[in-house]
């Protein structure tokens, strides 16, 4: 699968304004290239600029989206060029949510073992972090398997 | 990925001249590191003060790098900016690791 252009969705068309400063749902669909990762950030510190979102839930959203799509493009597709990943951001006054779906094998980030610090560098464990750092600065999470996709959701609180 | 490695008096002082260590960079910040530590002294400090973005790949990195190192040699930071300091704080690695405020904190800390 080929570069993909990000596309976006809207809501309340109803409402007086333009459509540009109403619209509060915006999605990039990637494919398995883990340039995708730049691709994301790209779109994504746009998307911040543009909605002048506060630079501390512009970086608790952009990790967790960072955790969350470069451990399906690492474990999940795994090189299968096949691989599709859609990220949708809802900005709200009050917070933020983010979906992150894709096609690959089915996979729970909340399902692994608890998380234990480190005592020391010897019994650092490289991997599992992400999901902690996504836990910690994330209000909720959920995950649900959608017939062959994989569901992600992340909610941000005001902060 | 720009390493700048600086011999400050018994330590390496290694500035990492980028942005961003995640998993776009990770491989080869960790390749990049392997060479320049290669003979290292005891110390080596890594200046993280340009880095704004760390996520869990980088943090990986790093410690990959510390486990290199170990055990008879270490490596220490310096000069976390805010949201690097979070990563290392969630991940309770703030404790595995000698953090110092400042690059200049280094020399007054000699070993």
């Amino acid at each position: 699968m080929g570069p993909v252009r990000p596309r976006t969705s809207g809501k309340a068309l109803e409402m007086s304004g333009s459509w540009t400063d109403l619209q509060t749902t915006e999605t990039i669909v990637l494919g398995s290239a883990l340039s995708g990762v730049s691709e994301l950030n790209l779109w994504f510190d746009a998307l911040a600029a543009r909605r002048s979102l506060s630079a501390r839930i512009a970086h608790d959203v952009k990790l967790c989206l960072n955790e969350a799509v470069t451990n399906i493009l690492l474990h999940g597709f795994d090189g299968d060029p096949g691989g599709q990943i859609t990220v949708s951001v809802d900005l709200v006054p009050a917070g933020a949510t983010a979906v992150i779906r894709d096609n690959g094998p089915a996979f729970d980030p909340l399902a692994g073992p608890a998380f234990v610090p480190a005592e020391d560098i010897a019994s650092a464990e490289i991997g599992g972090l992400g999901i902690r750092l996504m836990q910690e600065t994330t209000d909720r999470i959920n995950y649900r398997r959608d017939g062959e996709i994989n569901e992600l959701t992340l909610y941000f609180g005001p902060r | 990925m720009r390493l700048l490695p600086n011999v400050c008096s018994d330590s390496l002082v290694i500035e990492v001249a980028e942005p961003r260590i995640d998993a776009a960079v990770a491989i080869e910040f960790k390749e990049k590191m392997r060479d320049l530590i290669k003979d290292a002294p005891s110390r080596v400090v890594l200046d993280l003060s340009q880095v704004t973005f760390l996520d869990s790949s980088g943090l990986g990195a790093v410690v990959a790098v510390m486990k290199l190192l170990a055990p008879e040699r270490r490596l220490e930071l310096a000069a976390l900016t805010p949201t690097v300091e979070k990563v290392f704080r969630l991940t309770r690695m703030d404790s595995v690791f000698v953090i110092h405020t400042a690059v200049s904190d280094v020399q007054r800390t000699a070993i």
